[in-house]
């Protein structure tokens, strides 16, 4: 169960999962009540300069995700779910099995034009169009989602939460609103803490809380859709004064999404906007506020049932008051660590069904996406540099 | 008097051309809505409901509906996304792109929210299946041949 041993939530969620296992081998008289699923992709990463997913300018094998997952509705308005996953994206999230998911639903209203429910666990956050799903190839637009708004780095913070939460829908005409709202805290490790910590200073991040709502607005059963996210997460940094001072840390979002279905035709642009505070952090005393804003437009045709090609120009700057980046030096890293521009093309060849092969060909300029663990020589790090991936990937 | 002939000659060929194709068009059109007509919604007999609307098809379909309205759970069966009955379905009396369906059945099943349809590998299972399940639904393109199971419009 070594799989369950990352949080103290986690040793719950396992003894949970072993109950339902037990109870569902017992009970599970229809075999409809009771479905697994899973998925799995291997990458291939290939770059010319900096490393992106292992030693990629070796070209890296370092990108897998498996999945595996059950639902178990043993009542009309109950569902049991959970999923395991075991990711690999060279440093940036190294090899592990985590609880990607372990929650009840309840739905308490589920008629036509209004629907009500509750969950409770470790939930996928609802964050923008792709979060709840990130990790399963098959539902991306791409081998790799904007890095501006989906950061690898900032994945394993920001992608799941053990949190209650409450969602529903509104249909109005031929416009459906649908909504959720979430309130629980962020499951940190050693390794994820560490993101938040500025400095190479040893620290920990205590007592976080998180706050998120997002409202998905879909015209013509999803032709059009409208979304806005905004999330909040407070958060206490503990450390021995030193080069960084304990404090408080911040962050607060909001993301507006738009996606528009026309033929064979698919655009999708999000816009996201982050404030970083570190309160008292730097120096007792001060407030230290970093806006970095990001912003994807992507275009995408689908040729026939099988073949979908793309194109996508993302962008992000981590402090949108300092676009080029000169207050990355005050940190020891290039300047083009400040912003990242990705003009990006690629296909998605559904060759079988459940199957997909997955590649595209990136132009990056700019080194703010990268994972500074991966690059940590700053000298090293170079502004222009390409990217190339495959991804062959499966899902039932 | 011959130049005016020939010209009035010529429309009146011209004249039977745009005929024809207005004719072969409009058989075109029959037969599109034939063929649309040819996807049949089906249910588990004991279903005692007269019609689904586009849109109660769609929220059905799409598993966001999840109960019918006496409060039985609603089994949705589908047939694989490759098959010509389901795209024709999906596009035919949906009005929606077969990835558009995937999208929120994805969603559901790896966010652990909901689940996905039932998938049967063809038109007879999909009716065996049906008439063996209470408050099921599914679809076909061809004639229900089994009591257990009626059709249903989508309106």
């Amino acid at each position: 169960m070594k799989m369950f041993e990352r949080y103290p939530f986690g040793k719950l969620a396992g003894v949970l999962l072993s109950g339902l296992l037990a109870c569902t081998s017992a009970f599970a008289q229809q075999p409809e009540e009771f479905r697994w699923h899973g998925f799995f992709s291997q990458g291939v990463v290939h770059t010319d300069e900096n490393n992106f997913f292992g030693d990629s300018t070796d070209t890296s094998f370092d990108f897998r995700d498996v999945g595996l997952g059950f639902s178990w509705q043993p009542h009309d308005r109950l569902l049991f779910s959970a999923q395991g996953l075991y990711r690999d994206a060279g440093k940036t999230s190294p090899n592990g099995v985590n609880v990607d998911y372990a929650l009840v639903n309840y739905s308490w209203i589920n008629r036509l034009d209004f629907g009500l429910g509750l969950r409770a666990g470790r939930v996928k956050n609802p964050f923008a169009f792709y979060n709840e799903t990130r990790d399963v190839a098959a539902t991306r637009p791409s081998v790799i989602l904007p890095v501006s708004i989906y950061a690898p780095a900032f994945r394993d913070i920001f992608h799941s939460s053990d949190s209650v939460m409450l969602s529903g829908y509104k249909e109005v005409g031929d416009w459906l609103i649908n909504f959720d709202l979430l309130r629980g805290e962020v499951p940190f490790d050693k390794r994820s803490e560490r993101l938040l910590i500025p400095v190479p200073q040893s620290g920990s991040i205590e007592d976080n809380k998180l706050w998120m709502a997002r409202s998905i607005v879909e015209y013509d059963a999803g032709r059009i859709r409208f979304g806005l996210t905004y999330f909040s997460f407070d958060s206490r940094l503990d450390t021995a004064p030193g080069l960084i001072f304990p404090g408080n840390v911040n962050v607060d979002s909001y993301i507006l999404s738009f996606d528009y279905i026309w033929e064979n035709f698919q655009f999708t642009s999000e816009y996201l906007r982050t404030d970083t505070t570190y309160h008292d952090v730097f120096a007792p005393g001060l407030n230290n506020k970093r806006e970095s804003e990001s912003y994807y437009f992507q275009l995408a045709y689908q040729l026939n049932e099988k073949l979908r090609m793309f194109g996508r120009y993302d962008v992000y700057y981590a402090n949108r008051k300092d676009k080029s980046g000169n207050g990355q030096l005050a940190f020891g890293r290039p300047k083009s660590d400040g912003f990242s521009k990705d003009i990006v093309v690629g296909a998605q060849y559904h060759f079988a069904d459940n199957w997909m092969l997955a590649g595209e060909v990136h132009h990056f300029k700019g080194s703010a996406s990268l994972g500074v663990i991966e690059n940590a020589s700053a000298s090293n790090v170079k502004e222009d540099w390409n990217l190339y991936t495959l991804q062959l990937s499966y899902k039932f | 008097m011959q130049i005016l002939k020939q010209s009035a000659h010529r429309k009146g060929v011209l004249n039977v051309t745009i005929w024809v194709r207005c004719l072969i068009t409009f058989f075109l059109l029959c037969a599109g809505n034939l063929y649309a007509e040819n996807q049949r919604v089906i249910v588990n007999a004991g279903f005692e409901g007269g019609g689904l609307s586009r849109n109660t098809a769609r929220a059905i379909f799409s598993m966001r509906l999840k109960r019918w309205e006496d409060g039985t759970t609603i089994t949705v069966f589908v047939l694989p996304d490759t098959h010509s009955t389901h795209r024709l379905f999906t596009r035919e009396t949906l009005s929606l792109f077969p990835h558009q369906l995937r999208r929120s059945w994805d969603r559901y099943v790896y966010s652990g929210i909901g689940t996905a349809p039932i998938e049967v590998e063809s038109e007879e299972d999909m009716v065996a299946r049906v008439a063996a399940t209470p408050g099921s639904i599914g679809y076909i393109s061809m004639e229900v041949l089994n009591e257990d199971v009626r059709t249903l419009p989508v309106r």
